[in-house]
C-alpha cells in the first residue's frame, strides 16, 4: 500500500511521516537516509514491524514451499481414516487399526491381557510389522506366549471402506517375522472377513475370531453364553469344538470362512500343516467320527475333486474298460499310481469275476495309500490325497476307496 | 506562527532580544538537528559535536538574516549551517568529498534552471518553510503535553470508521470553551469531564487519547494552513 506523507521528525531508528490521510506513520528508517523535515515522500512502508511487509510474503511462499515438501509425509502418517482393522486373538485380543498405507493408528484391547499388551506399547505413528512385532513381544513378556509350547495366533483382516484387501501373505510373514524374532512357536491362522462380521462381533463384546467359533458353536446348539466365549481362549474354544464332536459341515463352516479367501490350497494346507499332523494318525488308526476340521475342509474341496474325477472317469469309460480287461488288476496296484482302469466302480461291478480281484487289489492300494501317507505326512500334498481319502474310508468300503485313490490319480 | 511574525521576532532578536532569540532557537531545535542529520547523512544526537555547530550556524543566521535578500530564513540557515558543518569537517580532515558535490549539485538546481522551473521552485520551497514552521510549532506544543510524534503513530486509529468517529469527537471537543480550556489548562486531556458531556466509548477515548489530543491542538491554530490541510476535518 503506497501513501503520501510529509516528513515531520526523524529520529534515531524512525522517520515519523504524516500521511495525507491524517494519520501518523512511523518508517523505520535505513542507514544514512535523512529526509529534512517537511520533505514529500512516498511512503512504502506498511508498518514499522517488517515482518507483516514485504517479508510475509517471502514467508508465505517459504511456507507453501514447505508444504508441498512435507505434506507426502506428514499426511501419510496423519491419514486418520482406518483402512482395515487387523484382529488378533493371542491370548491377549487386541484389534489393530491401519490406515492405507499401514501405519498404526489404533490399538483397542478386548480382553484383560489385551489391555496389558496394549498400554505397553507405544504404537503412535509405526507401522504395521512393529505394532504386531510389538504385541508379540508384549505377549512373550507377560506369558502368554513361551517357548515351551505351540501357541495359537488367530488373525483377522477387516478391510474398513477400502475394497482391497492386505495381502494375507505378507501379514502372515510379518507375524512368522515376529515370532522368530521373539523366539516362540505359534501356529498362525489367517482369514479376511467383512465389516459386517466385525460389527457382529463387537455387538456382542467379542473379538472377530472368537465371535466365529461362536456361531459354530450356537448354530449346532451348543449352550455357551458370551461370556464363556470371552473368557475362554480361542484354544480352549477350538478344543471345546472338537471334543463335542461337531458334525464335519459345522467345523467345516469355520475352516471354511477361515480359509476361503485363499487364493490356492497350497498356502491353505501350509497353514494347517501342525494342526493335521498329529490327530490324523490317530484318526487313521481308529476311524472314529472325529475327524479335525482341517482335514474335513480339505474332504470338501477334495471331494469336489473327486466328482470331477468321476466325470473325467466317465468320459474315459471306453478307455477304462479296455485296460481292466486287459491289465492284470495286482499290477495295478501294486504300481499306485498307473491304477487308472480301477477307478471306475461301476466298470467293477459290471464285471462280476474281477471284482473279487479288485477287492484285493484294494487292499493292497489302502496299505501304499497309509505307507505314502506315514511317509511324506509333512508334504501338504500327499496331505491332500490322503485326507481326501480318510473319509472316504469312513462311509464306503475298499472299492469305493481304489476308486478314490484312481481318481486321483487319473 | 506566521511568517510576518517570525519575522519580527528575527528582527527583535537581532536588535538585542535575548528572549525571544532563545525562543526562536529552541523551537527549531528539531529543524536544525535535522538538518544537521541531513548534511551529515548520518543521525545526530544533541550530544554530538556537530549539532552544536549547527546551533551555533543558526544562531548566527539570525543575527545575518536579512529579509530583503529574497530568501526565505529557513533555507538561507540551512544553508549557513551547511557551511559551517563542511567547514568544520575540512578543518578536521575529514572526508567530506561526497558532501561538496552535493552542494555543488544543490546551487546548480537553484541558478541554472528556467524561470518557470524555478518560480514552481520557489513556491515550492515557501511552501515548504511553512509547512516545516508549522510542524515545529507543533512539535514544541506537543511536547508540552508530552507527547512525542513517533508515538503517534501507535494512538492513530487504523479503521476508517474509528477515524470519523474521532474527527467528530474533536470537532465537539473544539466547540465546548471549557473543555478546551481545560486542556490548554492542565497540559492533559479532560478524560472524565469529557466522556460526562458525551456519549463517546471510554476504551475508544483513552486508546487514541494522543491522536485525539494533537488533532485538537491542530484545530486550535487554524493559522497552520498546511498542516491542517493533512488532517482535514
Amino acid at each position: 500500500m503506497h501513501k503520501e506523507g510529509v516528513v515531520i521528525k526523524v529520529t534515531d531508528q524512525y522517520i515519523v511521516y504524516l500521511c495525507d490521510d491524517g494519520t501518523f506513520q512511523n518508517v523505520k528508517r535505513t542507514k544514512g537516509q535523512i529526509p529534512l523535515i517537511g520533505e514529500r515522500n512516498v511512503i512504502r512502508q506498511r508498518r514499522n514491524a517488517p515482518i507483516f511487509g514485504y517479508l510475509s510474503k517471502i514467508s508465505v511462499i517459504a511456507c507453501v514451499i514447505a508444504f508441498m515438501i512435507f505434506s507426502p509425509f506428514i499426511f501419510d502418517k496423519t491419514d486418520k481414516s482406518t483402512a482395515y482393522v487387523v484382529a488378533i486373538d493371542i491370548n491377549p485380543s487386541v484389534e489393530v487399526q491401519v490406515n492405507k498405507e499401514l501405519y498404526t493408528i489404533g490399538l483397542t484391547a478386548l480382553n484383560q491381557s489385551g489391555e496389558k499388551v496394549v498400554s505397553a506399547i507405544e504404537y503412535k505413528g509405526k507401522r504395521l510389522e512393529e505394532t504386531i512385532n510389538l504385541i508379540i513381544a508384549q505377549s512373550v513378556n507377560y506369558g502368554f506366549l513361551n517357548q515351551n509350547k505351540t501357541g495359537l495366533i488367530t488373525t483377522s483382516i477387516v478391510p474398513i471402506n477400502v475394497n482391497e484387501q492386505i495381502n494375507k501373505d505378507k501379514v502372515r510373514s510379518i507375524i512368522d517375522e515376529a515370532l522368530v524374532r521373539n523366539e516362540v512357536h505359534a501356529e498362525v491362522q489367517i482369514s479376511a472377513d467383512g465389516k459386517e462380521t466385525m460389527e457382529a462381533a463387537h455387538a456382542l463384546g467379542l473379538t472377530v475370531n472368537k465371535y466365529k467359533l461362536y456361531r459354530t458353536l450356537v448354530d449346532n446348539g451348543l449352550p455357551i453364553s458370551t461370556q464363556e466365549v470371552k473368557e475362554n481362549s480361542i484354544k480352549n474354544l477350538l478344543e471345546l469344538i472338537n471334543k463335542h464332536g461337531i458334525s464335519t459341515e459345522n467345523t467345516n463352516e469355520v475352516l471354511d470362512n477361515l480359509n476361503q479367501h485363499l487364493e490356492n490350497n497350497d498356502v491353505q494346507l501350509e497353514e494347517s500343516t501342525h494342526l493335521e499332523n498329529k490327530p490324523e494318525q490317530s484318526e487313521r488308526s481308529n476311524k472314529t467320527n472325529n475327524p479335525l476340521k482341517s482335514d474335513k475342509n480339505n474332504k470338501n474341496t477334495d471331494e469336489k475333486k473327486n466328482e470331477e474325477g468321476i466325470l473325467k472317469d466317465k468320459e474315459k469309460k471306453d478307455e477304462g474298460k479296455v485296460e481292466v480287461t486287459d491289465k492284470n488288476l495286482e499290477e495295478v496296484s501294486s504300481e499306485g499310481s498307473g491304477a487308472v482302469g480301477v477307478a471306475e466302480p461301476n466298470l467293477i461291478e459290471e464285471k462280476s469275476d474281477g471284482s473279487i480281484e479288485t477287492n484285493t487289489g484294494t487292499k493292497d492300494v489302502e496299505n501304499s495309500i497309509q505307507d505314502n501317507s506315514s511317509t511324506n505326512s509333512k508334504n501338504p500334498e500327499e496331505n491332500v490325497t490322503d485326507s481326501a481319502n480318510e473319509p472316504e474310508k469312513q462311509t464306503s468300503d475298499g472299492k469305493r476307496e481304489t476308486d478314490a485313490k484312481g481318481d486321483k490319480t487319473e | 506562527m506566521e511568517y510576518a511574525q517570525l519575522l519580527t521576532a528575527i528582527v527583535s532578536a537581532k536588535t538585542g532580544n535575548e528572549i525571544i532569540r532563545q525562543q526562536l532557537i529552541s523551537s527549531h531545535k528539531p529543524f536544525i538537528i535535522n538538518a544537521v542529520s541531513h548534511i551529515c547523512k548520518r543521525y545526530i544526537s544533541w550530544s554530538d559535536e556537530v549539532a552544536s555547530i549547527g546551533l551555533i550556524a543558526f544562531n548566527r543566521s539570525i543575527d545575518t538574516f536579512e529579509p530583503d535578500m529574497g530568501r526565505e530564513f529557513l533555507s538561507f540557515s540551512y544553508l549557513l549551517i551547511k557551511r559551517d558543518i563542511i567547514n568544520y569537517f575540512r578543518s578536521n580532515n575529514k572526508n567530506i568529498g561526497y558532501i561538496s558535490i552535493d552542494q555543488v549539485d544543490e546551487e546548480s538546481a537553484l541558478t541554472s534552471f528556467e524561470v518557470e522551473k524555478s518560480v514552481q521552485y520557489y513556491w515550492q520551497t515557501v511552501y515548504k518553510e511553512e509547512l516545516v514552521e508549522e510542524i515545529l510549532e507543533l512539535d514544541s506544543i506537543l511536547n508540552q503535553y508530552g507527547i512525542n510524534f513517533e508515538e503517534l503513530e501507535e494512538a492513530c486509529p487504523k479503521h476508517k470508521d474509528t477515524r470519523e468517529m474521532i474527527d467528530k469527537m474533536v470537532l465537539e471537543f473544539v466547540k465546548d470553551e471549557e473543555m478546551v480550556y481545560e486542556m490548554t489548562k492542565k497540559k492533559r486531556f479532560p478524560t472524565t469531564e469529557f466522556l460526562k458531556r458525551s456519549t463517546y466509548p471510554k476504551k475508544t477515548v483513552e486508546r487514541f487519547r494522543k491522536y485525539i489530543m494533537t488533532l485538537i491542538i491542530i484545530n486550535l491554530h487554524p493559522e497552520w494552513t498546511h498542516l491542517s490541510a493533512y488532517i482535514r476535518i
